[in-house]
């Protein structure tokens, strides 16, 4: 029978539909599945055969590693040789993989060549990688985060035209050029964690709203210079590395504020408060901040430099709204005494911090210093409407209930501040400094 | 109602009106963008979406512009929205892309990704219609070039 030019009746919902999405839409629809998923779907129809190919994102994450383990090598070959098209996202995460940094190197050859714009690449616990100049000249990044890597800079300035954000994890910079100048005009945040030879690179990036420094050394003092839009910036040193900086080498209080008027959050480690304390510290600081609202510091409560380092801060953030200090008490209380003659004279603070509404004490121990702060805030914040106490594990629940009670009774200039001490027990993880700077972070701007 | 509500007609491509207040329309960018700048005439054409189509987009828009409902009402709403036929996913994510109505568009994606996810390539197809125009060598020409993919 010729049914050659006679109407057929196709049932409409049978029509398969979906294959016929826009390319754009199919990249939506399938930007987070899994590189397995992808793959699955080349058997579907001829039409998809060349589907997962061509899809613009290659995660290659810890999960996927795991399941390729057995055939690690020529599995992540294909997917990265056989791409067709452009990457838009590049993941590679090698932390539980040995990986020949040859192969490496052909991999992020292809796909730098390929127009990536965000590229991950994590080689946590292995030997260092040094990284491919390719990465260096692909302009089309947007997002790079790199993880345990060498960077050899060859030239004296390297330029990133479109990169937005840079993270640098374990990172070790080694120019051949001192002052290497890192251009990257359009960069708003950069994050540098563990990593050296800072102090050979001049950034030049005057965009920048985000920094994160966490035990990265070497900052020189002019570091700072170009960074005049800093809106949230966290510095974590530890105390040890802190001894390495000479006087003056670190940046100061005074120089930093005037650097960066732009900051909206601001928190810094007990190291670097110490660090940046190295001037005379005066009442209030040259220049004032006019949009601080978040400040979060771990102080050495006992030393004078530090607390009044602290409170020149704050009498220099008229907008400040939240303050959060976790308490590190140092075994010498030799400047104790001096501490508590500066908090206990009535010039100590002569204004009111009219917008302060949150303070938050951690780890405290109920010394002294602790308890002239804690009245200082409350009798001088009109409207505070949340002190949160969290006391430190060396308190008994007697000796918490005794502070609670000492605390209740303190004069107080806002008519509807609640006052919370956490219940013994209950502050009992000291943060990481990696989960403090997370914390800080996510905090809403 | 209010003497300051707007409406707007809007004119799918197969002749059908709908009169709707602009404060839903304008949920869609690309409504929103006509009415700010000023280039909406009467009646505002929308040559890519069918009236079956723009009915379930209405439908959806009021709900999630209805005043005081609940998030617990909006995601019973949402669930049972998505749970149509794939030719009927597929004619709102073409609706939901050209209106630029993202929030729309990302849910219905998600739906197919759900409809997908831990499948096996049979039972994709069986979902959404697709035919397997491979002859069985082929395929197993395909499925053992990417065998890591189907272990």
């Amino acid at each position: 029978m010729n049914h050659c030019g006679k109407e057929v009746v196709v049932e409409e919902k049978e029509i398969d539909k979906i294959s016929n999405l826009p390319k754009d839409i199919f990249n939506v629809i399938f930007k987070d599945l899994s590189i397995r998923e992808l793959t699955k779907m080349c058997v579907l129809s001829k039409k998809w055969k060349h589907f997962s190919a061509m899809h613009p994102n290659l995660i290659l994450d810890e999960k996927f590693m795991e399941e390729i383990e057995y055939d690690f090598y020529n599995i992540v070959d294909n997917i990265i040789l056989q791409h067709v098209g452009f990457i838009v996202k590049f993941v590679l995460n090698l932390s539980t993989i040995f990986c020949d940094h040859r192969n490496l190197d052909l991999w992020l050859l292809y796909v730098t060549k390929k127009d990536v714009k965000e590229l991950t690449l994590n080689n946590y616990n292995h030997n260092p990688y040094t990284l491919p100049f390719d990465i260096f000249s692909c302009s089309t990044l947007k997002h790079l985060d790199v993880i345990n890597c060498i960077v050899n800079l060859p030239y004296p300035t390297t330029l990133f035209p479109n990169l937005h954000e840079l993270k640098l994890e374990f990172i070790t910079f080694n120019p051949t050029i001192p002052n290497h100048v890192l251009n990257i005009p359009l960069l708003s945040t950069l994050s540098f964690t563990f990593c050296d030879g800072l102090h050979f690179l001049n950034i030049f990036a005057p965009k920048i709203e985000f920094l994160t420094i966490h035990e990265s050394h070497e900052i020189r003092a002019d570091f700072f210079d170009n960074f005049s839009n800093i809106r949230v910036l966290c510095m974590v040193i530890f105390l040890e590395e802190s001894g390495n900086y000479e006087q003056g080498r670190f940046i100061t209080w005074s120089r930093l504020l005037c650097l960066c008027p732009n900051l909206t959050r601001l928190a810094l480690s007990n190291a670097c408060i110490r660090l940046l304390g190295a001037e005379i510290i005066s009442k209030s600081f040259p220049s004032k901040l006019y949009h601080l609202e978040h400040v979060k510091l771990r102080v050495e409560i006992g030393d004078l430099n530090q607390v009044s380092s602290v409170f020149s801060l704050i009498r220099s953030s008229p907008s400040l709204r939240s303050l959060e200090i976790d308490v590190f008490n140092t075994m010498s209380t030799r400047s104790t005494n001096e501490v508590i003659h500066y908090l206990a004279n009535p010039n100590c603070i002569d204004q009111q911090f009219e917008k302060l509404d949150y303070v938050k004490l951690k780890e405290f121990e109920g010394t002294p210093c602790e308890l002239i702060f804690l009245k200082l805030m409350l009798v001088n914040s009109p409207s505070l409407s949340k002190l949160i106490v969290g006391p430190s594990n060396e308190l008994d629940a007697a000796k918490v209930s005794s502070f609670r009670e000492q605390l209740m009774m303190f004069l107080k200039a806002s008519t509807q501040v609640e006052l919370i001490v956490a219940p013994y027990g209950q502050n009992v993880y000291r943060m990481s400094a990696r989960r403090w700077i997370q914390t800080f972070n996510s905090m809403s701007l | 109602m209010s003497s300051s509500t707007k409406f707007l007609t809007l004119k799918t491509c197969d002749d059908k009106k709908f009169v709707l207040d602009e404060a839903i329309a304008v949920r869609s960018q690309t409504i929103k963008n006509m009415v700010e700048d000023d280039c909406v005439s009467n009646v505002i054409p929308l040559p890519n979406v069918d009236s079956k189509t723009m009915t379930k987009v209405i439908e959806y828009w009021k709900k999630h512009s209805e005043e005081g409902i609940s998030k617990d009402m909006l995601m019973d709403f949402d669930k049972a929205f998505v749970k149509v036929h794939h030719s009927i996913l597929h004619a709102l994510i073409l609706a939901a892309n050209f209106l630029n109505d993202k929030e729309m568009l990302d849910m219905m994606c998600q739906e197919v990704v759900d409809r997908i996810k831990g499948k096996t390539p049979e039972e994709i197809r069986k979902e959404f219609d697709i035919k397997n125009d491979f002859t069985p060598e082929e395929e197993e020409e395909i499925r053992k070039e990417n065998a890591w993919a189907f272990e």
